[in-house]
């Protein structure tokens, strides 16, 4: 295989373990959607339509105990706040990209193909960067709603697989990704910055609430940073 | 919630979404090429890759002692992989099949 077609692959290639983390996810997911008494075809449409794993699992939560739409809303905000911060290291590579070809990759900007995107190295070319940052989205996503689809309409065939402990495939990427973050820019004030402040807004807030503050922190933190090594040099 | 209330709660929440996540694209270019945001968008993504090691460790149940130890052990396996093969399908597998023997008693 020469140079060409590993980069032609290569989305393809680096989305292919996670496999095995969305789609025994995206099943969990559509069973519980039928589970609760929802039409089947609701599961892969709102994979398809939200594209975010913790949103969708709470949005059941929601539903289960009739939440209001504002409480819909704030939950939302709330859960999803992390994304806003996503764009900012990727900014050159998307704004070389098309309208639509953009809206499409930032649509498609979750935590895991962000993860790959800031953190494999860039393509050669802008088109080539722009098909792997799609091609990275657009599997993920791909595993997403099938998984979705087939929880929702064969969730019972399922039953029988014992997934248990396929849930530490998340942990490994982010490992995954922290080591290679911490090969690219050897530095250690983000890496330990990230990780206080999680365990610190863990301890404080509770694991399942801890992203709202710690990525508040975390930008706040990094802005002083900046400002400061600004003056300072 | 029935089926209706169900659509738009998916409608809500898909459109708070990519509203987060077109937020950066829609503001000025004068204020996200300025050079402090600019750095911070370099040191963001190790910061929030440690958050999220941290938060998907806080989101599974910590059933007993000896499941806590098997992640660690698993953790420490991933990261040594990455380290020195540079493979992910070595590091995340590997750790993952470790972790999976443990939980599921494949050893006993």
């Amino acid at each position: 295989m020469n140079m060409k077609d590993l980069q032609k692959f290569s989305a393809f290639k680096v989305t292919l373990p996670m496999i095995f983390l969305a789609v025994p996810v995206g099943i969990t997911y559509g069973f519980l959607v039928v589970q609760m008494g929802y039409d089947a075809w609701l599961a892969p449409f709102s994979s398809l339509l939200v594209f975010s794993g913790a949103l969708q699992f709470f949005g059941l939560e929601m539903a289960e105990s009739k939440a209001s739409y504002v409480d819909v809303t704030v939950a939302s905000f709330a859960i999803s706040i992390r994304h806003m911060f996503y764009g900012l290291p990727l900014m050159e590579r998307y704004n070389r990209m098309g309208l639509a070809y953009r809206i499409m990759a930032i649509f498609m900007l979750i935590d895991e193909t962000w993860g790959l995107a800031t953190t494999t190295p860039q393509r050669e070319t802008a088109k080539q960067d722009r098909n792997y940052i799609l091609g990275l989205g657009f599997f993920f996503l791909c595993y997403w709603v099938i998984g979705s689809a087939l929880g929702a309409y064969l969730g019972k065939i399922f039953d029988q697989i014992n997934t248990q402990g396929t849930e530490f495939i998340t942990i490994a990427l982010f490992v995954v990704l922290s080591v290679e973050q911490i090969r690219v820019r050897p530095k250690i004030f983000s890496p330990l910055l990230g990780f206080s402040v999680a365990i610190i807004c863990a301890l404080i807030f509770g694991g399942q609430n801890l992203i709202f503050p710690a990525v508040f922190t975390i930008f706040g933190a990094l802005t002083i940073k900046s400002i400061y090594a600004r003056n300072h040099l | 919630m029935n089926t209706y209330q169900f659509i738009i709660a998916i409608l809500i929440m898909a459109a708070v979404t990519f509203f987060l996540r077109t937020f950066p694209f829609i503001l000025p270019s004068r204020i996200t090429n300025h050079p402090v945001l600019y750095k911070v968008g370099k040191d963001l993504p190790a910061a929030i890759m440690m958050m999220l090691v941290i938060y998907a460790l806080a989101n599974i149940s910590w059933s007993s002692t000896s499941q806590a130890v098997s992640i660690l052990i698993a953790i420490a396996i991933c990261a040594v992989a990455q380290y020195f093969t540079r493979n992910m399908f070595i590091a995340i597998g590997g750790s993952t099949i470790f972790y999976m023997a443990i939980v599921q008693g494949w050893l006993t």
